[in-house]
């Protein structure tokens, strides 16, 4: 369990203090006082030391320093040893910006094999980090990225232009087309690259895995 | 055998019980059958949603065979009457 140490005047404030800083509850917080020292004249200089212990799975939700501390700490050991048993040489390195999204950055001569045919492996590796961080108590808000060679920024410049060339065809043409299945996140890349093209429409079609985007000429008035 | 223990790895940082983890692997001509077994309770937390976890733990196991020249099938074991072994 973790614990830290405060150091202040009264105990009151100093409990109260600590737990708006961990994110948790008063009542939650097991306190034991380490020092106190009665000051002179009307309680000037008293003095008092006090070490507050608590339990992960009691962290409130709100984001919190140190249940992300800890969701990072696993989602980076987890990434590090299953890389170290495949025998793939991978650099890591972790920000968060401040936020609830964990950016995971890959180094590794090994970066073709680590990405997959059209990104598969990637999103399987990205999959498996996000399901085994969600064990971590309190990380429900948290959610792990991960990138290698800046393979998801390359991914959205190619899908954009994509999105751009299918639609050119289709108002040349005046027939659909149907892109090959694509996961959520590249299925909205395509609506937002063309939500402002007048002459189309697209449509997401399918189950699952197997979801598609579908380009249509729109219909004019 | 180094997917054997990536295998192991991954699976055990899935599961609420990792020491009933256990894993027979069947040497083939061409590929190579790996049979997982785990409670009934984590049966579930190793195939997921639609079979989502399964498939990436396929996916990555593959790309690791792939580096070695391999081909391995990854069998998820969900037979209720192990229970009792």
């Amino acid at each position: 369990m973790p614990s830290r140490e405060y150091e202040g005047k009264s105990e009151k404030d100093l409990i109260s203090a600590a737990a708006k800083e961990i994110g948790i509850s008063e009542d939650k917080l097991r306190v034991e006082i380490l020092e106190k020292s009665k000051g002179g004249f009307l309680g000037l200089g008293e003095k008092i030391r006090i070490r507050v212990t608590y339990d992960l799975a009691d962290l409130d939700v709100a984001p919190d320093s140190s249940a992300l501390e800890a969701y990072e700490k696993v989602t980076v050991d987890f990434l590090a040893g299953m890389f170290d048993t495949m025998g793939f040489d991978v650099d890591i390195e972790v920000d968060n910006n401040g936020t609830d999204r964990v950016f995971i950055e890959l180094f590794s001569p090994d970066s073709a094999m680590i990405i997959g045919k059209r990104g598969k492996t990637l999103e399987s590796i990205q999959m498996l980090v996000n399901t085994v961080g969600a064990r971590v108590p309190g990380s429900a808000s948290y959610k792990c990225v991960i990138d290698i060679e800046n393979y998801r920024q390359k991914r959205e410049s190619t899908l954009t232009d994509l999105a751009l060339r299918v639609a050119q065809e289709v108002i040349r043409s005046g027939k659909p087309k149907t892109l090959e299945p694509m996961n959520p996140f590249e299925r909205r890349l395509i609506h937002v690259a063309l939500q402002n093209e007048t002459s189309v429409e697209t449509r997401s079609e399918g189950e699952g895995v197997h979801r598609k985007v579908r380009i249509l000429p729109r219909k004019h008035q | 055998m180094q997917e054997k223990e990536l295998v192991e790895y991954i699976v055990k940082a899935l599961v609420d019980s990792p020491d009933d983890v256990s894993i027979n692997v069947i040497e083939g001509e061409k590929s190579t059958i790996m049979e997982l077994k785990v409670l009934p309770r984590d049966v579930g937390k190793v195939i997921g949603k639609h079979g989502r976890i399964a498939q990436a733990l396929r996916t990555i196991i593959t790309a690791a065979a792939m580096k070695a020249g391999k081909r391995i099938v990854l069998e998820i074991l969900d037979n209720p009457r192990d229970e009792n072994d």
